[in-house]
């Protein structure tokens, strides 16, 4: 058997494998990454607000909630996820690293906050608006009758609007409207997407 | 669409099935492979204005994958394993690869398959493919002959007996 033979009959072993996932997923991540690397003052703003808040919230005890949940997956010295009360009556949620595993117990804590959320893990091959159980309202970027950007932005940033970063957000449960919910997405690099659901007991838990 | 996006979408749809496959002999999961190429695209489009005048654009995405690759092992060997509902959705059935020249070519050192998975799916020479997997000529040029004897082995043997040997 020569190698031409073998090299033939490898390819046509793979022959049936193909890439499944749509263009437009690939685009939007990489959007989403571009829009990153053109934040890194506003990241790092973030990071280091973050990192203050944590750093208060441990040493004066009643300045904010700050959790570091007792089975997250934080490695270090930083939990891999913290929700913090702010005087605003929002939450901001920080993650840190890549791989956000705990995504169950970040969910609990919104929950347990009053926030009907779902969080979810989502991957190339499961498509951010594809969360069982749950019915993700569309957005203004897919026209008229979805939830305007206004709205989204009072929702997730508030009077933070200005300061997204891939690495932190907030939530403000008085402006979610009756019925509806959050959905948190969490990204294969520890990044997130931020939707708006109907909530039910199914999705949001409530 | 604009013309940037355009170049990228018929760069991704020419290009996808044959990373994927290179990947995939190399990480030997379907859905690792899947969402490593996936990432590896995503980041070729976000640098766009750059990889698109890449010499070889493929093998970009491809090292990129297996750079993801190995930091995702290294983190996950810290991490805790999944919960009850973060299992990743399941996109290729496995029983698509699940064949005996698959099974021969997996077996072999992971060296030898990313060598082999190079030069047979990206079509790169040996020189493009000893800068995408960081070593030297010389050696790709030696793993690609121990590869190709030890598959030309498996496969006579196959042949000869109707299963691998």
């Amino acid at each position: 058997m020569k190698d031409a033979d073998v090299i033939t009959a490898v390819k046509a072993s793979y022959a049936e494998i193909h890439m499944d996932v749509p263009l437009d997923v690939i685009v939007r991540r990489g959007r989403r990454l571009r829009a990153h690397r053109r934040l890194p003052g506003l990241a790092g703003a973030a990071g280091a607000a973050a990192a203050l808040a944590l750093a208060l919230a441990a040493l004066v005890p009643g300045s904010g909630r700050a959790t570091a949940p007792e089975n997250s997956t934080g490695t270090g010295r930083l939990a891999a996820w913290t929700v913090v009360s702010q005087r605003d009556g929002g939450v901001k949620v920080a993650l840190r690293g890549s791989r956000i595993r705990d995504v169950a117990g970040l969910q609990d804590k919104l929950r347990g906050d009053g926030i009907p959320a779902r969080v979810a893990r989502i991957g190339y091959l499961r498509p951010p608006l594809n969360v069982p159980g749950c019915q993700v309202l569309r957005d203004w970027s897919s026209g008229p009758g979805g939830i305007s950007k206004t709205l989204w932005l009072k929702i997730f940033y508030g009077p933070h609007t200005g300061q997204q970063s891939n690495h932190a957000f907030w939530v403000y449960r008085s402006a979610i409207p009756p019925g509806l919910g959050v959905l948190v997405d969490i990204y294969y690099d520890g990044t997130f997407g931020l939707y708006t659901v109907n909530a039910s007991p199914q999705c949001t838990g409530t | 669409m604009s013309q940037e996006q355009a170049d990228f979408a018929e760069f991704y749809q020419g290009s996808r099935d044959d990373c994927l496959r290179t990947v995939l002999a190399a990480v030997r999961d379907v859905d690792k492979a899947q969402d490593l190429v996936a990432e590896a695209f995503a980041r070729a489009w976000a640098s766009w204005r750059r990889v698109g005048r890449h010499p070889a654009p493929r093998a970009w995405v491809v090292r990129t994958a297996l750079n993801l690759s190995v930091s995702s092992w290294r983190r996950h060997r810290r991490e805790l394993p999944l919960m009850d509902h973060d299992e990743p959705a399941h996109g290729l059935a496995s029983s698509l690869i699940d064949t005996e020249l698959v099974a021969v070519l997996q077996r072999l050192p992971a060296r030898q398959r990313q060598v082999v998975a190079l030069r047979i799916f990206l079509d790169l020479d040996t020189a493009q493919t000893a800068e995408v997997l960081g070593i030297a000529p010389g050696t790709v040029t030696a793993h690609l002959t121990r590869a190709l004897a030890a598959l030309r082995t498996e496969l006579a043997a196959y042949e000869s007996e109707g299963r691998p040997s």
